[in-house]
């Protein structure tokens, strides 16, 4: 096999070479995978198609064996978690990481003040007028893209599943990231849940122009949404290209759809 | 017993877990010295203690046995979590207990197997070492924390690695007997050693097995009641005028009020790290001696009281930082081991030193003089020590509110959402223990302010513990529970002259810290009856407990 690997784009996430091995167990094989602003792009893959451990490759919460994570161009690989933020990647997270013990409204506003702090430690410390206001601005903002403004008072512990997705989104929104990777956003949500977060994303993706790369398991949504779509299996790359080409892919129904559909 | 406890411990969060393994240390521990008394107990050697020569040494045939019990022991647990059904399952329960429940091994049984287990290994090693230590329940406990430093070498999971790092650690210990004979300084190291090994271990070991198995879990947030503003601001009036009207009332008890005030300070510091920012820290005596000695250092070299003060606290700072270390790489049960040792080995190598308690392990400290104004006596130096307490509380109420306050918080919660939107924790942490340690130090020096002179004996690394577990009991609000908390330590013994109920106290707190811990998760009504309660009291702080003493006393009188 002669992979010719094209060079990171330079207009969002691009993952080369990417391979992320537990003892012997190989998690991520290989995977080039690009994200670029302005697109949806969905990645799908059974359980244990190494989905998340991408995700966490991406925002440098893992340590990959191989391979390089770029973002906009610039090689983000030796970078911590904080200092990815900072160029403009966030993420939501599969188990959700919400602040339990805060206010929905003081949840979303640290998605933006956590990357105003940064990791000056004076900037840890005090928050100018200035910023302050610029924060209850976003927050407010991100909150009503998400139609949760009227739960702002409410502590976040005590919403549901699907409202506490809707929060972990906004806070991400909150934030000035340029591309937002969502895990399985729409698991523990109803129908009706799920088709109203699709609404969302979409007013997201026309308001905001960020990039989004969207882990799912619910196949509707992603052949709603997403414009271009990588397929995982065994943590290799089995298939990529737009929605109707997986619908026709003969290898994606035999590996991910192939219950259903024979 | 202690399954059941562990049980109802699943889901308490990080800080919490601690704090109840803390109450049932000290809880035992007390029991140990009211039953036994303090002191240490001899127990006659009962094996045989002739000696043979081996390769040239003379060895003592109890010496052999032990060390073959203990390899018999090892060899034993290897074989059995190995190819025994109950061994796997314990494992088992380790990684997941509800898949286990599924394929029918219940993993209340294997917990109770484990813990059984657990205590009679601890049992047996301390029947071993009685002859050699003599029977103390602190000198034993110490023994438990230096086993971690092996289990550390054998990274937590091999055992034949474990057994080497005990032998290793051992040897290392009787071979610095050696070595520091010619270097008088480093006196402390061979007793300090375990500890040494535990602390660097610790630091080495790569992250990913410093995963607390506890960490993952989800803790629901404590309830906490919050006071209509009216009756809050009441309560604070209230409690201020008290407080500054305690050197009429209570005649020649000040200092121990004085001693209380001072106590805030420490508490104020544990506040902000355990509850606001969910982190551990056993170091605190550490950092209190170190303020202590500094500003010993800094007034007799002519420094200003009020700068001297200020400097101590700064050279708290550092000391702080270097605990942060640790909170950076592991959390919970590890972070409280690693942070114990710390405060161990300060102890025990850096407090001999003449640079702290200078070359006769005591030092002067002076009170404030300021011409015209009387600060130095009791009365006086109440005050002054109120004054500091009252600018730390407006201090630490200050940092809730702003940006640090709401990074602490979300660190409490979920420190990789945090990182994940662009906050380095690390240099959050590496504040919050600065702040903490330059409290603490503040407190250290004005202890020391207090009597007159200081040396290490009230910093002894076992008070972390006590005043972990202290402000565990002493209620769920910012301020207030530190002003109850300082009365708790200071005061209240103070007014008891009863011993036996004066050798109760640790118990008592650690009881009550066990069932804190457990009730922080629960709904329960009793709980937020009992939440409620300690905030009602919290609310009249400075008021009640002592109040209602006095007036026994005076119907007494």
């Amino acid at each position: 096999m002669t992979a010719v690997v094209a060079p990171p784009t330079t207009d969002g996430l691009s993952v080369r070479g990417l391979s992320v091995r537990f003892g012997g167990l190989v998690a991520v094989d290989n995977l080039d995978l690009d994200a670029p602003e302005g697109r949806l792009t969905g990645l799908i893959g059974p359980n244990g198609a190494g989905k998340t451990t991408t995700f966490d490759a991406c925002s440098g919460l893992n340590t990959p064996s191989e391979g390089s994570v770029h973002l906009f161009g610039n090689d983000v690989s030796r970078l911590g978690p904080p200092a990815r933020a900072q160029r403009g990647l966030g993420r939501t997270f599969q188990r959700m990481e919400l602040f339990n013990s805060l206010s929905v409204a003081d949840n979303v506003a640290l998605g933006r003040e956590a990357a105003m702090a940064g990791s000056n430690v004076l900037r840890q410390i005090v928050a100018s007028r200035h910023e302050q206001d610029e924060m209850m601005e976003a927050a407010a903002g991100a909150m009503e893209l998400c139609g949760i403004s009227d739960l702002a008072d409410r502590r976040a512990s005590a919403l549901s599943t699907g409202q506490r997705r809707l929060v972990e989104l906004a806070r991400a929104l909150a934030g000035r990231f340029r591309i937002l990777l969502l895990d399985e956003p729409s698991s523990g949500l109803d129908h009706n849940e799920t088709a109203r977060f699709g609404d969302i994303l979409e007013r997201v993706m026309a308001e905001r122009g960020v990039g989004l790369l969207l882990v799912e398991h619910d196949m509707s949504l992603v052949m709603r949404v997403c414009h271009h779509v990588y397929v995982l299996d065994f943590g290799k790359l089995i298939f990529e290209g737009s929605t109707d080409d997986i619908r026709d892919s003969e290898i994606v129904r035999a590996a991910y759809l192939g219950a259903e559909e024979v | 017993m202690l399954e059941r406890l562990a049980r109802a411990l699943r889901g308490v969060s990080l800080a919490m877990s601690i704090v109840a393994t803390i109450g049932i240390l000290l809880a035992i521990q007390g029991v140990a010295v009211m039953r036994y008394g303090p002191r240490t107990l001899t127990m006659p050697a009962y094996l045989p203690t002739r000696s043979i020569r081996m390769v040239g040494v003379n060895v003592g045939l109890d010496q052999i046995i032990t060390f073959l019990v203990a390899l018999v022991a090892a060899t034993g647990l290897y074989l059995f979590f190995r190819y025994s059904r109950m061994g796997v399952a314990m494992r088992g329960v380790v990684d997941d207990p509800d898949l286990l429940a599924l394929n029918r091994v219940s993993p209340v049984r294997a917990r109770r197997w484990a813990w059984f287990l657990g205590s009679s290994f601890a049992a047996l090693s301390g029947v071993l070492i009685a002859p050699v230590l003599g029977l103390e329940a602190f000198v034993l406990t110490l023994l438990v924390v230096q086993a971690f430093g092996a289990a550390a070498i054998g990274r937590f999971s091999s055992l034949p690695l474990t057994y080497l790092g005990g032998l290793a650690v051992g040897v290392g210990a009787s071979l610095s007997t050696k070595f520091v004979a010619s270097v008088p300084s480093l006196r402390g190291l061979p007793s300090s050693f375990p500890f040494l090994v535990l602390f660097v271990t610790l630091l080495v070991l790569p992250r990913r097995l410093l995963v607390d198995s506890g960490a993952a879990v989800a803790s629901p947030p404590p309830h906490t009641h919050s006071l209509p503003p009216r009756v809050a601001r009441g309560g604070l009036v209230l409690g201020a005028g008290v407080a500054l009207l305690v050197p009429w009332i209570v005649g020649a008890r000040l200092p121990v009020y004085t001693n209380a005030v001072i106590y805030v300070l420490v508490f104020l510091s544990l506040r902000l790290l355990v509850r606001t920012s969910n982190q551990v820290s056993l170091a605190h005596a550490g950092f209190a001696a170190v303020g202590a000695a500094a500003f010993a250092h800094f007034t007799h070299a002519g420094l200003p009281w009020p700068l001297a003060l200020l400097a101590a606290g700064l050279v708290g700072v550092p000391v702080g930082a270097v605990v942060a270390i640790p909170a950076i790489r592991m959390s919970g049960l590890y972070l409280a081991i690693a942070t114990f040792g710390f405060g161990i080995l300060l102890e025990q190598l850096i407090y001999p030193q003449s640079f702290m308690f200078g070359a006769n392990g005591s030092l002067a400290v002076p009170r404030p003089h300021v011409s015209g104004v009387d600060l130095a006596s009791d009365r006086g130096f109440y005050y002054v020590a109120l004054t500091v307490a009252v600018l730390a509380s407006v201090v630490v109420a200050w940092i809730h509110r702003s940006r640090l306050g709401r990074l602490l918080r979300g660190l409490a919660d979920s420190p990789t959402a945090l990182a994940t939107h662009g906050a380095d924790t690390k240099v959050t942490l590496v504040i919050v223990f600065c702040i903490s340690a330059f409290l603490a130090a503040l407190a250290g020096a004005l202890f020391g302010a207090l009597t007159g002179s200081i040396d290490g004996t009230p910093f002894g690394s076992f008070s972390s513990i006590y005043w972990l577990a202290i402000l565990a009991v002493a209620g769920n609000g910012l301020i207030a529970p530190a002003f109850v908390a300082g009365i708790f330590i200071a005061v209240v013994p103070a007014y008891i002259t009863n011993h036996t109920i004066i050798d109760l106290f640790p118990v008592m707190f650690g009881m009550s810290a066990i069932g804190n811990a457990i009730m922080s998760t629960r709904g329960s009504p009793f709980a937020g009856w009992l939440q409620g309660a300690s905030i009602r009291s919290a609310g009249r702080a400075d008021r009640s407990p002592v109040r209602d003493r006095m007036i026994i006393q005076e119907v007494a009188a």
